[in-house]
């Protein structure tokens, strides 16, 4: 009997937003005549998550299990000690007759064009279909190129006759605090499988490859994200959505209006302001970036799990690059002191089977910290140079302090729950979203 | 029998494989008569496929939904649990076709990390979009020709109208037929109401008329059509905008 998503009630720390989703095969639809399409809907969440499924590939792996879940006796930290690193593997795990490894140089345009392709016309979709994500080859040289990058990790398979580049997945470093401990970690994204594909279970392998080049730089622990439950989360977390062109956003599907709802209303309910309102907001510069590497520090040191920015990092990941990347901060007019920060990534996607648009430009939040100004006030401001530069939709997660304005400043509640998850690292109770402080891409 | 999880997969990846999809926008448009029509059918087969034929006796004419879920359970006779399975689960599948990839991942949750046809990859992020509430809304009262007009139902609306219904029927808004159409976009429908001699400046309880909408909703061939018949482009609404001060689009018609 498959049962439902109940590891966040049995973690106690996050609120099961369906308690009764375990018992959907079992109860009499008797109750109510609402009860079939409930019954219906539970068969789905039933099979989509769940905590008592096999996983078989990561119960053999050092990520935390499911049984182990509040078991006190278990110490947080490393699942398992690193090994001599003459042990680790030196050769690629094997990949069926017709693949082999690859290793795609990003500095390469012609190789960025490979991955954007298969990215564009293979990555994540929405459960209809009718998105699909595209990431711009300038995101992709941007995300995988951080501070002291491996070119290793960044992991492509051919087919071995036409060369075609097949699947995909990737590992930058980056350092993350968790709790009081500074870790040096992998996040691992990326991983594509072309579509016709998907049957040959590629993805454990690569996975299994990742790791194993992660572990040959003397790294033993990763973070990552997903859409599904895996064992086990650290924490579940809830996109938001804040309309900016409701008009193409209900014509292309990604919200609807409802029957008794004016679209003039609901265009009127979504305008922003002309400009913004914060004195001192302007563009992030490079010689902002001690002070706000000095902001983000002070800010991500309040969460359980976060980034530990250096200036090098910040000047990587926060000096704005056009469309990949956008920061903004409020310098003082009086005494220059650079007092809020706030910045967002661009994450376009493909719509799919539109006869009017093409493409759906999305915002993304990424970190936002505030000394001084109105943290309303300052996303707002956010919201309203997304708007100026043509974005649709300016998407959040329930992380950090995200849900002090979401519902102030009209996001609605996304359908995608992102999982968050450490590798080779345990932590003994599930965090809250709002103790994340930790944005992949 | 019991219906088990397992059980259900096991049939859904022979029903899956065999059964060509529908297209979405075909299962868009049947969707609410498909559901309702199904809620039944998947009654009747979850008792079938869980206690087997109906023996009960039938509820009484007055409990209607009972009756109306005894008469579905009870239509289906001696069906064989296992046959009741799968066309649960072909009707679950058309419903909500994201299930199919849902018991895809399962599948590859089972024996590895595959990426499997789950739109939702093994690893990675997630595309979200709006969760579809409920309209909230629901103090508003429609009429049956506010209905046809947002509807684009242009047929059906002249029959209202021929049978005597106002053309500038107000909705507890204050909208007309004429505001529903224009905020739908559906030109026909305005030239209709228009030629019936619908109040082209006619306000609803903010003060926003049909023009006021077209500018809001960039509506330019419909706001070209209500200035043709004499929109006025100067009134003002509540908050004391003119369809001409909200408009930043550059439209000559409505500038001059």
């Amino acid at each position: 009997m498959a049962t439902g998503d109940n590891n966040s009630s049995s973690s106690g720390e996050t609120p099961d937003p369906n308690p009764n989703s375990n018992s959907a095969l079992i109860s009499d639809p008797d109750d109510s005549s609402a009860s079939i399409e409930a019954l219906a809907r539970r068969v789905q969440e039933t099979l989509t998550l769940g905590v008592n499924k096999q996983h078989k590939f990561w119960e053999t792996q050092p990520v935390g299990q499911f049984k182990d879940l509040d078991n006190p006796n278990l110490p947080e930290g490393p699942i398992e000690p690193p090994t001599p690193l003459s042990e680790v593997k030196a050769e690629p795990y094997n990949l069926p007759a017709p693949y082999e490894w690859v290793t795609c140089d990003m500095d390469l345009d012609s190789t960025c064009t490979e991955v954007y392709n298969l990215l564009t016309n293979n990555y994540v979709e929405d459960d209809e279909n009718m998105f699909r994500f595209n990431y711009s080859k300038e995101f992709l040289q941007w995300a995988l190129r951080p501070p002291g990058y491996y070119k290793a990790w960044h992991i492509g398979v051919r087919v071995k006759s036409t060369k075609k580049l097949v699947a995909f997945i990737t590992g930058v470093p980056a350092r993350l605090r968790v709790r009081d401990q500074v870790v040096k970690m992998a996040e691992i994204n990326f991983l594509c499988v072309h579509k016709k594909l998907r049957s040959k279970r590629l993805a454990p392998v690569m996975i299994k490859e990742v790791t194993r080049r992660v572990h040959l730089e003397n790294i033993w622990q990763a973070a990552y994200t997903a859409g599904v439950v895996l064992p086990t989360p650290i924490t579940t977390c809830r996109y938001w959505h804040r309309s900016l062109n409701p008009k193409k956003l209900i014509d292309v599907g990604f919200s609807r209006l409802g029957a008794r709802m004016t679209m003039s209303r609901t265009i009127r309910l979504y305008k922003l302001p002309e400009t913004t309102v914060t004195p001192g907001f302007r563009k992030m510069e490079l010689r902002d970036v001690p002070a706000v590497t000095r902001l983000l520090r002070g800010y991500l040191g309040q969460f359980a799990v976060a980034p530990d920015f250096d200036e090098d990092d910040v000047e990587h990941w926060l000096l704005p690059i056009e469309n990949v990347v956008d920061s903004y901060l409020v310098e003082s007019p009086e005494t220059h002191e650079v007092t809020d920060f706030c910045s967002f990534y661009t994450l376009p996607s493909s719509i799919l089977n539109n006869q009017n648009y093409s493409m759906l430009k999305a915002a993304y939040s990424y970190y936002n910290v505030t000394t001084k100004t109105p943290l309303l006030q300052l996303m707002n401001d956010a919201l309203i140079v997304a708007k100026q530069t043509d974005y649709d939709v300016f998407n959040a997660l329930d992380v950090m302090q995200n849900e002090e304005f979401l519902k102030e400043l009209k996001f609605g509640p996304g359908d995608g729950q992102l999982h968050y998850y450490l590798y080779n690292y345990r932590i003994r109770n599930a965090l809250n979203p709002s103790e994340l402080g930790l944005v992949l891409l | 029998m019991t219906m088990t999880g397992r059980g259900l997969r096991a049939r859904s990846s022979t029903s899956c494989s065999v059964r060509p999809r529908p297209s979405l926008r075909r299962r868009r448009r049947t969707g609410a008569r498909r559901r309702f029509r199904s809620q039944l059918e998947l009654y009747g087969l979850y008792k079938i496929a869980t206690e087997g034929p109906c023996t009960k006796a039938q509820p009484s004419i007055l409990n209607v939904s009972a009756r109306a879920k005894w008469n579905a359970w009870h239509r289906l006779g001696a069906m064989p649990p296992e046959e009741a399975m799968e066309k649960y689960i072909a009707i679950i599948s058309e419903i909500y076709p994201s299930w199919e990839d849902a018991s895809t991942s399962k599948k590859k949750n089972v024996d590895a990390s595959d990426s499997g046809n789950a739109a939702k990859g093994p690893m990675g992020p997630v595309f979200s979009s709006f969760v579809h509430e409920e309209d909230s809304d629901s103090d508003l009262k429609l009429d049956a020709i506010h209905v046809c007009a947002r509807e684009g139902e242009a047929e059906k609306l002249v029959r209202h109208i021929e049978n005597g219904i106002p053309v500038n029927s107000r909705d507890s808004e204050g909208r007309t037929p004429l505001h529903w159409a224009v905020d739908r976009g559906h030109y026909n429908v305005v030239e209709l109401l228009l030629k019936k001699n619908a109040d082209v400046n006619a306000k609803d309880n903010e003060g926003q008329t049909a023009l006021h909408y077209a500018v809001l909703c960039e509506r330019e061939a419909i706001a070209e059509l209500l200035v043709k018949y004499n929109a006025d482009t100067n009134l003002k609404d509540e908050e004391g905008n003119s369809p001409n001060d909200l408009c930043s689009s550059s439209w000559t018609f409505i500038l001059s």
